[in-house]
């Protein structure tokens, strides 16, 4: 397990006040039942069973106990990816206290335990005093997580007195974790935009794109000698120009289904997360569209920030309004130019999306189609109606995927596991649409 | 395969999972707290068998069926009538006959009492809902227990002192009055 680093420590001041704990009534109880007892029957010796009580409670006042308690927080990292741990380090400065104990409530799609180690003292201008304790978290699902609160349970003078009080915590930024492509592919026509994937235009790249004859002003160390032997005549070398890609990820955000960290959500944002990673790790321009909720977009750019704006715009889809009727005719033309390639990821649940693609090849835009949809309708085992109601969900289904065929656009199916490089590759060295007739 | 709801992230919090040696020795308390409920309440309920009083008798019996009713349904209201009954046994018992009145007998049932009270803390504190806390601090036990010997000492004194056969004199009764001037001023200036 990776420790992570320790961060300083944040400390808070809460007051506090004790309340009485059914121990102190009920000493108080047989205290006054023993004395009730020696009055009414007139044997003093039955009121020594009420001396215990009574000096136990006499012996711990109320006035005596703390009113205030610091408390010592420090959770880093507040931004991680899915799986990533969170250290979340708690110091009780409460003396005079015979029992604190701590319950961390989190949300379902996070999981912690206690770290087994005993939590080392980072280094803090702060004094670190009192009861530690520390947790590792692990984020299971991408979104703003909000975490907490440590609820403190304090128990006082021999747990005559008790009070529990809420420490929050801080918001988690939980990016969805991608790797969705191992090689980022390129179309075969390529904006003249400087990059690094070889185009079939040629310039001034590495990669070899071919031989011609020597023209007056070529460089000496471009000559291909061989060649120039072969055929008695200068020859030289000419290169693959290097460009880069236009990429926008349309998001169909329309309908969610499945498990809750397996749905197809999930996998919508986790694939764009991935695709846009890699690509952005090529300084191709990446863009995003958001359909379905709210309609959403980003000029696709390549500057190390994107990928942040993508994560963040992404992370505001969950919260969206699924009926809101929105189309592509408000996405600014900048944002799908031509030459721009297309990923479409859908759960292909909803006709809308249909419309989007249908839209996309009319504009003579390359496309590829992932659907994300890893789970059916559970409609148990009940037979009759249920299982009919299935068929058709599937042939709907079918038949969507037979249109999107009819356009020639090609559909893969993700699980989240897979590597789409290849199915990229297929996409994007297909014939695009508008260069058909 | 869920129907289509936009929040699909459960909302409903749940705590911390803990480790089995954590939960071994939850579960250890648990069973002690219940064991010692059950050997102090019936301890202290069989401190009037010797006599035989039916009263005594019948109040034992009442007060052993309440510990077990404390214990089985972890109810606050059935441990407060538990802590009742069983205190009020050997009481009755020492009203109805000498020999129960004893400093000796009184001591014992003032221990085992002060035993189920705090037992019952630990039967009444489980939920099984709700995963085991993360102990921060605890003192220790010789810190934690000097206040109740300290209290149990007082009782066998006071016992000691009710049935001892004390000659009036000025020196007791000046002790007598320092001692409730010493009551009201420590009351009054810590509470």
């Amino acid at each position: 397990m990776v420790t992570p680093d320790l961060p300083e420590l944040g400390w808070r001041t809460y007051a506090i006040s004790f309340s009485p704990t059914p121990r102190l009534r009920r000493l108080a109880l047989v205290g006054a039942l023993a004395v009730a007892a020696a009055v009414i029957s007139g044997r003093g010796e039955l009121a020594a069973v009420a001396a215990a009580p009574l000096v136990l409670l006499s012996l711990h006042p109320r006035a005596a106990l703390p009113r205030r308690v610091r408390v010592g927080l420090a959770l880093s990292p507040t931004r991680c990816i899915e799986d990533d741990e969170l250290s979340l380090h708690l110091v009780v400065d409460l003396p005079g206290a015979e029992r604190v104990e701590a319950r961390l409530l989190l949300p379902g799609a996070v999981e912690a335990e206690v770290a087994q180690d005993p939590p080392e003292e980072p280094e803090s201008a702060q004094p670190q005093e009192g009861s530690s304790v520390r947790w590792v978290l692990k984020p299971r699902r991408w979104g703003r997580q909000q975490l907490g609160p440590v609820r403190l349970r304090v128990e006082a003078a021999f747990g005559l007195y008790e009070t529990t009080f809420d420490v929050p915590l801080e918001r988690v930024t939980v990016y969805p974790g991608g790797g969705t492509v191992a090689t980022p592919r390129a179309p075969r026509e390529l904006p003249a935009r400087l990059g690094e994937h070889a185009s079939r235009a040629l310039g001034s790249g590495v990669e070899f794109g071919g031989v011609r004859p020597f023209a007056p002003g070529d460089r000496r160390r471009d000559v291909d000698w061989r060649t120039s032997a072969k055929h008695g005549a200068l020859f030289v070398r000419q290169y693959a120009d290097e460009r880069s890609v236009d990429l926008a990820l349309l998001l169909d955000i329309g309908a969610d289904a499945g498990e809750p960290g397996h749905s197809s959500l999930d996998l919508t944002v986790r694939a764009a997360t991935g695709l846009a990673s890699s690509y952005l790790r090529l300084h191709d321009r990446v863009g995003l569209v958001t359909l379905g909720g709210w309609t959403r977009w980003l000029t696709p750019d390549s500057s190390v920030r994107q990928l942040h704006r993508i994560a963040e715009l992404v992370m505001d889809v969950q919260g969206d309004d699924m009926t809101v009727e929105a189309g592509l005719t408000r996405v600014p033309r900048a944002v799908l130019k031509p030459g721009t390639f297309v990923v479409v990821l859908t759960p292909m649940l909803d006709r809308r999306m249909l419309g989007a693609v249908e839209d996309l090849h009319s504009r003579g835009l390359g496309m590829l189609v992932v659907d994300v949809l890893v789970s059916e309708p559970d409609v148990g085992a009940r037979p009759g109606l249920t299982a009919l109601a299935l068929r058709l969900w599937r042939l709907e289904r079918e038949a969507v995927a037979v249109e999107l065929s009819g356009l020639g656009v090609p559909l893969v199916h993700w699980d989240g596991t897979g590597d789409l490089s290849a199915a990229l590759l297929h996409a994007m060295r297909a014939v695009p649409p508008g260069a058909r007739a | 395969m869920k129907s289509t709801p936009r929040k699909t992230t459960p909302r409903v919090s749940t705590s911390v999972s803990t480790s089995p040696a954590v939960r071994r020795t939850a579960w250890r308390r648990v069973v002690a707290s219940h064991a010692l409920v059950l050997a102090s309440g019936w301890g202290a309920c069989a401190l009037s068998l010797p006599e035989a009083r039916r009263p005594a008798l019948a109040l034992a019996g009442v007060a052993a069926l309440a510990v077990v009713a404390a214990l089985i349904t972890g109810w606050r209201i059935a441990g407060s009538l538990a802590v009742v009954l069983v205190g009020a046994t050997p009481l009755l018992a020492g009203a109805l006959d000498d020999d129960a009145a004893s400093t000796r007998r009184l001591v014992v049932a003032t221990v085992l009492v002060l035993l189920l009270v705090v037992g019952l803390d630990g039967v009444e504190r489980r939920d099984p809902r709700e995963s085991v806390p993360v102990v921060l601090h605890s003192s220790t036990r010789a810190r934690r227990w000097v206040a109740p010997v300290v209290a149990v000492a007082s009782c066998g004194l006071l016992g000691t002192v009710s049935v001892a056969t004390v000659t009036p004199s000025v020196t007791f009764l000046l002790l007598g009055l320092l001692a409730g001037v010493g009551a009201v001023l420590a009351a009054t200036r810590v509470h």
